[in-house]
């Protein structure tokens, strides 16, 4: 029924009353509802989400709600497009990088592939094109090698970089 | 909203793998390779190191993914090195092609991809001696796109085929052989009256994927020289019915045909219909 609300609840406690076509873009909430034969009165909590990151996912599940399903994917073949985020989509992705991986998480633990596509998609955009010592700047990455380790490894950097 | 404090290295490994699965297997490895012990053991997996592929279609051709002398140089003296023996599948530009074969053993590599090959280049890169042990003992699985600029037909096509010649020479446990060429100029033509091709033959190969001028070049190519093919693909410039059909003999293996040509098709029920009652 059109307009008809669930109860859900982040892991901080706040209660968010969300349309059950909107939320069942999440295939989480989706066979919670219907295998589980859960009662849409009672609260749906959501153990893994806080309410910042929820807010943002039902943002973007409210403005994707009537995109036609993703097509299934072929890894091997698939033609690597990293470049294929809508306007709308990048404007939502402007945030910083622990909201992103936030994202991801909460994406992966709803199963909303779109959101999981999307937020992945921009962290690889991040990453293209960086070298080793860029991507550990970006991500702030600590070098866990040991001093042996990474002294072979700066020998074998000037010996590229010298050649 | 309030900052968050989870980083890239704080998500699991399947998330990780996802994101990375966006990429190409060369900047995945490019950019993780020694960044830390956790990412280099993700990125080792053989998701992103059985396959390589050093080359891009753009436009009508293919290039070179090396953008760089630094960028070859890590990937010959660090990269491949380390994964040298997880490495199943090599597509290559020829300006790279013995930079990186020369730089490890690769125990595992049975399929090829060589890109933007013309026939001097292939001579001398066939008879290169380090390398013959590869082509000869370890390739069952080869791709090839020929680069030719000569302006005289008759010698392009005769490179192209003389290309094809030597590759059946040296790549003798070929089962799959597969030559992506688009433009005219590069076709296969093999029913020359002279020369002769004597070693486009085999008795391994199953799969030919091939694009040739002529009808009378398919023809050629099912005279009984690859006796155990399943699976033939030919795209023809013409379907030109020859004069006389020399061979006739059935094709009891052939189970997988597809014949297409963008032109006209001129005589299908002298020339097409029977090779179909051959199968």
């Amino acid at each position: 029924m059109a307009g008809h609300k669930i109860k859900l609840q982040s892991n901080d406690g706040d209660i968010f009353d969300v349309e059950v076509e909107i939320a069942k873009l999440s295939i989480t909430i989706k066979t919670m509802l219907e295998d589980l034969s859960m009662n849409e009165e009672e609260i749906i909590p959501l153990p893994n989400i806080n309410s910042a990151i929820f807010k943002k996912v039902i943002q973007w599940t409210t403005h994707h709600k009537d995109d036609p399903p993703l097509p299934p994917e072929d890894d091997e073949n698939r033609e690597k497009n990293t470049n294929d985020i809508s306007s709308w989509d990048q404007e939502f992705l402007k945030v910083d990088q622990g909201t992103l991986f936030e994202l991801i998480l909460a994406a992966n633990y709803l199963d909303i592939k779109g959101l999981l596509d999307v937020t992945c998609t921009s962290v690889a955009n991040m990453i293209k094109g960086k070298t080793s010592e860029e991507i550990r700047q970006t991500f702030n990455i600590k070098n866990d090698f040991t001093p042996q380790e990474e002294e072979q490894i700066k020998k074998e950097n000037e010996w590229c970089e010298n050649k | 909203m309030e900052y968050s404090c989870i980083e890239l290295n704080n998500l699991p490994d399947e998330i990780l793998m996802i994101i990375f699965q966006k990429l190409n297997n060369i900047d995945v490895l490019y950019s993780f390779h020694d960044v830390n012990q956790r990412l280099n053991k993700i990125i080792h997996d053989r998701i992103f190191t059985s396959h390589l592929t050093f080359v891009k279609w753009s436009l009508d051709n293919f290039i070179d993914l090396f953008s760089s002398d630094i960028m070859l140089n890590r990937f010959c003296l660090q990269i491949l090195p380390s994964i040298h023996d997880k490495i199943q599948w090599l597509d290559l530009d020829l300006s790279s092609i013995k930079h990186v074969l020369r730089v490890a053993n690769y125990p595992n590599l049975d399929s090829l991809g060589l890109y933007n090959i013309d026939e001097e280049s292939a001579q001398c890169l066939f008879n290169d001696e380090t390398l013959s042990s590869i082509f000869k003992n370890q390739i069952t699985t080869l791709f090839i796109t020929i680069y030719n600029n000569d302006d005289n037909h008759e010698r392009m096509t005769l490179s192209v085929a003389n290309a094809c010649d030597k590759i059946f020479t040296v790549f003798t446990r070929l089962t799959t052989f597969v030559l992506y060429e688009s433009s005219y100029k590069n076709r296969v033509r093999l029913n020359f009256d002279n020369p002769f091709f004597p070693n486009v033959r085999s008795s391994t190969l199953l799969k030919l994927i091939i694009n040739v001028h002529s009808f009378d070049d398919c023809l050629y190519l099912l005279d009984g020289r690859f006796d155990q093919l399943h699976t033939f693909h030919v795209d023809l410039a013409n379907t030109w019915c020859p004069d006389e059909i020399i061979n006739q003999g059935d094709l009891p293996n052939l189970k997988c045909f597809s014949l297409s040509c963008e032109l006209t098709t001129y005589d299908y029920n002298e020339a097409i219909l029977p090779l179909l009652y051959r199968m």
